[in-house]
Formats: C-alpha cells, sequence, structure tokens
C-alpha cells in the first residue's frame, strides 16, 4: 500500500494584524507589524492508500485548519504536507455557489474548481444530477433551495469525481437522514475504491463507524493519533469528565458572562456500568442565574448508541420544582428505582430548560455515557423491559 | 495553462458576465443595449440637437462616431479600474475554501471589459458603414491598440486587485479618480480646444495618447507608430511590476481578506 497523505512536522500559523494596511506597511517598511497566532503545529502523521482518518476536537482545536490544510487551500508555514493524487474537499458549506445561478450552472462551477476540463464536466454532470436529486429544482436559482438541498448538491459535486483523497469536514449535519446515509454510503464505496477519506464530524458516533484511524486535534496540536474507537473513546471521556466537573462557580455566580442566565455545572450518574433492574440515580446542579426558580427547569434525555432515542422527560412535565440546595444552586436528583433499559450503551442528554419548554439556557449533549448488562435472555431482547404478564388460558386442558 | 485551468477560466467569466443581468428581462442582451443606448444618444443630442462640432469631423455623425471611439476606449479602461480593487474581497470565500488559483481573478474584469468593448466597436463599424465612412485598414490598426489597452488593463487590474485587499479606501477613490481622468484627457473635447500653454501637459497623458491611436486607426485608417511603440514600452512595464507586486504580495493578502 502506498501512502496518501503524508504530514511532517506541519503547521499553520496565522498572521494577525490589527488593521488590513498594517499587513502593506510591514512589507513596504520592513518592521514586523503581526501577531502570530499558531492554529495548527508540529503534526506528524501518515494515512495509507484506501485508508480513512476521523479528526474530532472542539471547535477552535484546529480542524477547520487541518482539513483546509489537507485540502490544499491553505499551505503549511512550516514542515510539509504531501497529498498524492486528485483530492477533493467538501469544507465550508455553500462556498462558491451563487444563488442567483441555477443548481447545474453551480455543479458545472464546482466541477471547474476541482479541476475538472469541459469535456469530463459535461459526462460527470448528469451523475451529479441523479445523486443531489434535485429533480425540477435543478434549473432553478440555488437561492430558492432548501438548506438540505444545497448541502446534497454540494456533496454530490465533491463526490461525484471520485478523487483519491476525499475531504469531508461536518456538512453532512445538515441533510435529512435519508441523504445523511445516502452520503455516508457514498463515502464507503468511494474508501471502497481505493480512494483515501478525511472526515471530520461532531457526530463521533459517525467518526466510529467511517473511519479506522482517528487524530484528536486540542490547542492546534495532535492530542492522540491511532485507532479510531480509542481516540473517539478518549476524547469522549475528556469531554464527560469536563461536563462533570463543575465549571468554576464563581465565574457562574459573577456579574460577568453568563452570569445571568441558568447554566448546568454538575451532572453525574451514580455509575457507569448497570445491570438491568439496578438503581439508576442521575444528580443535577445547576446555577440559578437570574432566573426565578419557577423558571427553570431540566429534561433528560436517554440515547441509546444508535442514536435511538430510548426516553426523555422533564421537571417541567412531571410537574416537579428543582430544590435550592445552596445560594443560586439548584439541583435535582432522578432516579429510576429498577432501570429497565438492557443491554447496550447509552448516554444522556441533559437541557436546562425554562417554563415554556422551548428556551433552552444550558444543555449537555452525548454526556455520562453508560453501559447496561442484563442477566440474560430471561430478561428480554430489544431495548427495555416493559411490564407485562402471561394470563392463563381459561379453557385449557389440563395436560 | 492547462484545460483544466481553462475550463475553470470560461466558467468564471461566464458567470462574471451573467451575474449582472441574472433575473434581468434583456439578460445578456443588456451588453449590447448599453452601448447601442449610448451611441443613439449621442447622435441625438449631441449630433441633432446641440450640433457640436468640436473634433475634427464637419457632420454630426462623425462627431458622434469621434465621441463614442474615446468612450469605448474610455469605458473599458474604467470598467477595470472601478472592478479590480474589490476583486479579490468579493471572491473571499472562494479563495479560501477552494483550490481557485488567485492569479485567475484579474483576467475577469480584463475579459468582461473585452466583450464590452468588442461590442461597442462592432457597434462603431456598423455606424460607420452606415455613414460609409468605414476606412479598410481601421481594424486591422485598431488591433494593437487594443492589445495596448489589454496590457494596461492588465496591469492595472493585478496591481489594484492585490492592493485593494491592503487598502480598502481604494474602491471609493475610483470613480472620482475616473470622472477626472475622463476630464483631463481629450476624450469628450480635441486637444485643439485646450489652451497653447496646458497643451504640452496633455501631451503627455497616456490615455490622451491611447483614445488617440483609437480613433486615427479606426476613423482615419492610419497607424500612429511613435505613440504606439512608447506605450507599449510604458504599459509592459507596468504589467511587469504589476504582475511582481501581486506576486509578492498575495500570501500576505490572504492574512487579511
Amino acid at each position: 500500500m502506498s501512502t496518501a497523505i503524508l504530514l511532517e512536522n506541519a503547521g499553520v500559523a496565522y498572521r494577525r494584524y490589527a488593521h488590513p494596511r498594517d499587513a502593506l506597511l510591514e512589507w513596504v517598511l520592513r518592521r514586523e507589524r503581526h501577531v502570530l497566532f499558531h492554529a495548527l503545529q508540529g503534526v506528524s502523521l501518515s494515512v495509507q492508500a484506501g485508508d480513512s482518518l476521523g479528526v474530532v476536537g472542539d471547535n477552535g482545536a484546529g480542524k477547520s485548519t487541518f482539513l483546509k490544510m489537507l485540502a490544499g487551500t491553505l499551505p503549511p508555514t512550516q514542515g510539509s504536507c504531501e497529498i498524492r493524487g486528485r483530492r477533493s474537499a467538501l469544507l465550508e458549506l455553500g462556498t462558491g455557489l451563487q444563488p442567483e445561478f441555477s443548481g447545474v450552472d453551480n455543479a458545472r462551477m464546482g466541477l471547474a474548481l476541482r479541476g475538472l476540463a469541459h469535456a469530463d464536466i459535461e459526462r460527470c454532470l448528469p451523475e451529479v444530477l441523479a445523486f443531489a436529486e434535485l429533480g425540477e429544482f435543478a434549473h432553478q436559482p440555488v437561492k430558492t433551495y432548501s438548506s438540505g438541498m444545497v448541502v446534497r448538491l454540494v456533496f454530490a459535486v465533491a463526490a461525484v469525481i471520485e478523487p483519491a483523497v476525499l475531504i469531508v469536514d461536518e456538512a453532512l449535519s445538515v441533510g435529512d437522514q435519508y441523504f445523511q446515509k445516502k452520503s455516508l454510503d457514498r463515502m464507503r464505496a468511494i474508501l471502497g475504491n481505493g480512494a483515501t477519506l478525511v472526515f471530520c464530524s461532531h457526530n463521533l458516533y459517525q467518526v466510529r463507524e467511517m473511519c479506522r484511524q482517528a487524530v484528536w486535534l486540542e490547542q492546534g496540536r495532535v492530542r492522540m493519533l491511532g485507532d479510531a474507537q480509542a481516540v473517539v473513546d478518549a476524547y469522549q471521556d475528556s469531554v464527560r469528565c469536563r461536563a462533570a466537573s463543575p465549571r468554576s462557580l464563581s465565574g457562574v455566580e459573577g456579574k460577568g458572562m453568563g452570569g445571568s442566565s441558568p447554566q448546568l455545572f454538575d451532572v453525574s450518574l451514580n455509575r457507569d456500568l448497570f445491570q438491568t433492574n439496578d438503581l439508576f440515580r442521575l444528580s443535577i446542579r445547576a446555577s440559578q442565574g437570574e432566573r426565578p426558580l419557577a423558571d427553570v427547569h431540566v429534561g433528560i434525555v436517554i440515547r441509546r448508541n444508535d442514536e435511538v432515542q430510548c426516553y426523555g422527560i422533564s421537571t417541567l412535565h412531571d410537574g416537579v420544582p428543582m430544590q435550592v440546595v445552596d445560594d443560586g444552586v439548584l439541583a435535582v436528583t432522578f432516579v429510576m428505582d429498577h432501570l429497565p433499559l438492557l443491554s447496550g450503551e447509552y448516554c444522556l442528554e441533559v437541557w436546562l430548560i425554562d417554563s415554556s419548554g422551548v428556551h433552552v439556557y444550558d444543555s449537555r449533549e452525548r454526556c455520562c455515557a453508560f453501559r447496561v448488562q442484563q442477566a440474560g435472555q430471561q430478561q428480554g431482547v430489544g431495548m427495555v423491559m416493559l411490564p407485562h404478564r402471561w394470563e392463563e388460558v381459561v379453557d385449557a386442558v389440563a395436560a | 495553462m492547462n484545460a483544466a485551468t481553462l475550463t475553470l477560466l470560461g466558467q468564471l467569466l461566464r458567470q462574471d458576465l451573467r451575474e449582472r443581468y441574472a433575473g434581468t428581462v434583456l439578460g445578456m442582451f443588456w451588453l449590447l443595449a448599453q452601448p447601442l443606448f449610448m451611441l443613439l444618444v449621442y447622435a441625438v443630442v449631441f449630433g441633432e440637437i446641440l450640433q457640436l462640432r468640436l473634433g475634427t469631423a464637419t457632420d454630426s455623425a462623425q462627431f458622434t462616431a469621434w465621441l463614442f471611439t474615446g468612450l469605448t476606449a474610455f469605458n473599458a479602461l474604467a470598467e477595470v479600474l472601478t472592478r479590480a480593487p474589490v476583486l479579490l474581497t468579493e471572491r473571499r470565500e472562494l479563495l479560501l475554501n477552494s483550490s481557485l488559483p488567485p492569479a485567475l481573478l484579474p483576467l475577469l474584469p480584463v475579459g468582461a471589459s473585452l466583450v464590452l468593448e468588442g461590442l461597442s466597436v462592432g457597434l462603431l463599424l456598423l455606424w460607420l458603414g452606415l455613414q460609409g465612412q468605414l476606412q479598410p485598414l481601421g481594424v486591422v490598426f485598431y488591433l494593437p491598440f487594443l492589445l495596448l489597452r489589454v496590457v494596461f488593463s492588465l496591469a492595472f487590474a493585478y496591481g489594484l486587485a492585490v492592493l485593494g485587499v491592503f487598502l480598502r479606501d481604494l474602491r471609493q477613490m475610483m470613480p472620482p479618480l475616473l470622472t477626472v481622468l475622463l476630464l483631463v484627457s481629450p476624450i469628450v473635447y480635441p486637444l485643439t480646444v485646450v489652451p497653447e500653454t496646458f497643451q504640452a501637459w496633455f501631451e503627455w497623458n497616456p490615455l490622451a495618447q491611447l483614445v488617440q491611436g483609437y480613433r486615427v486607426a479606426l476613423l482615419e485608417g492610419q497607424f500612429l507608430w511613435q505613440p504606439f511603440l512608447a506605450l507599449l514600452l510604458l504599459a509592459s512595464g507596468l504589467l511587469g511590476a504589476a504582475l511582481w507586486l501581486f506576486q509578492r504580495l498575495l500570501w500576505r493578502a490572504r492574512y487579511v481578506l
């Protein structure tokens, strides 16, 4: 197998200027007028052709810079970045789309931007339109499209040309479930044909599904590189850890930013491995902010790792008020004496909402991951144990 | 430049021209309608109503052609000068998020100006033909001056495009600057009406020489060698400097786009 992507100590530093003219003055006067900002430093990795690399990390960790560097739109300012073969990138959604022009015109432009000559463009065009499923909208101006149609068009252009290296940034999240599946299938097919995939998503489940390797970026550096499952788990742990540790209380209570709005600062589960029927206790603490007690509620959702929503309920709908435990600190504990979930991996969503149930003050998504094991088949199969009984048949004949 | 780059340039140029008229009833016909309208208005207002005979021409149709030729050259340059400073900032997203070669962008206003000028000159030739004033060698002698105009345009397009990223004021400066340029050059008036004491200054104006070259070629069917060579030297020098500037400053421009 040959190497498709080779990074050696690659990094990107942006120069920040107070004003655009400073960049010109710097050149004329030969005196530094910028502040360096290292968006990415010292990244060394290699990806074999046909392999797949997931990219995870917080916002601002350098993921976009990393992808732009791979896509060739941002040259590295240190080290080297080598890509073999034609690359096609799906970076920022809607880049280069001209809203006044039709989908067909925009598809032509997109293909031209990816380095296709006229004959190839005309050859690929029907396939792009078929994949994007725009129907009669194909000849309408793009400004009339829904965001889902835009992402279908853009993805179709990026994926149809069968690149050697396909780079996909957080874009698929806009499409509907059907298209997400279709585009993931397409990426799998491209991978199957021997191409290399670089995939960045906040949907860690998709990263784990799509990629064999993953890199976790933190503050512009590689925090971890390796098997996708291990990297995603480690990243998830770190996110959970931050979610569970109380955010600086003084900051929340102060009059500074966010002081007026309630915030979650502790969400903890009594354990992370359960047996079906175990005691399940979730403790939640939040700051009250400057809202009346009756206007702060907690909602929780249990999700299985395949995104199935198992159950959701809130203090608002149960008519339970939160309790004041300290000055400005509210708490509530959710208990299931006999956890009815069957074996599987689950996680929680916790929402801090107002009394209308519409406004969200704060939320934790994909937190408190836990695993449930069941004693055996006698507890049933599926997601939950449902209360049931077997009724005796009245006219049964004694055996 | 390979086939793919040419295709991309063609797509960009097509988009660029269509962009202005997207959604209009006449569409691309506006490209032709504007110079046609201008020609007719000049003919009626200056020729018939005001009876202006400022040029060397003797009748109103000749004056119209004389004025129209000068303005054709000026408008083509103005197209490039007004658009160049915003070229890169307008396509910021594309430059930062796709592999579009930035050096293609300054070619767009130059290409558009060629289309506009081509249509204008076509109309002019038609007009001259109708008047029976068509010079057989006019087009041949016009082409070298068109080349000069394009080289000047390229120089300004590359230079102003990259400088416009740093100096955002440039885009505001262009329209008044063009008005001044129009007034200090013998475009709507002939050089002969300028007082003796100022004439030397006017002769040093490259735009005056260029417009003169256009007029002598198209209207009189003659070729002005001296101004052509002098202007060619100047234009090539400017283009060289502009390309050097573009290359040196482009990577810095990315940081402040």
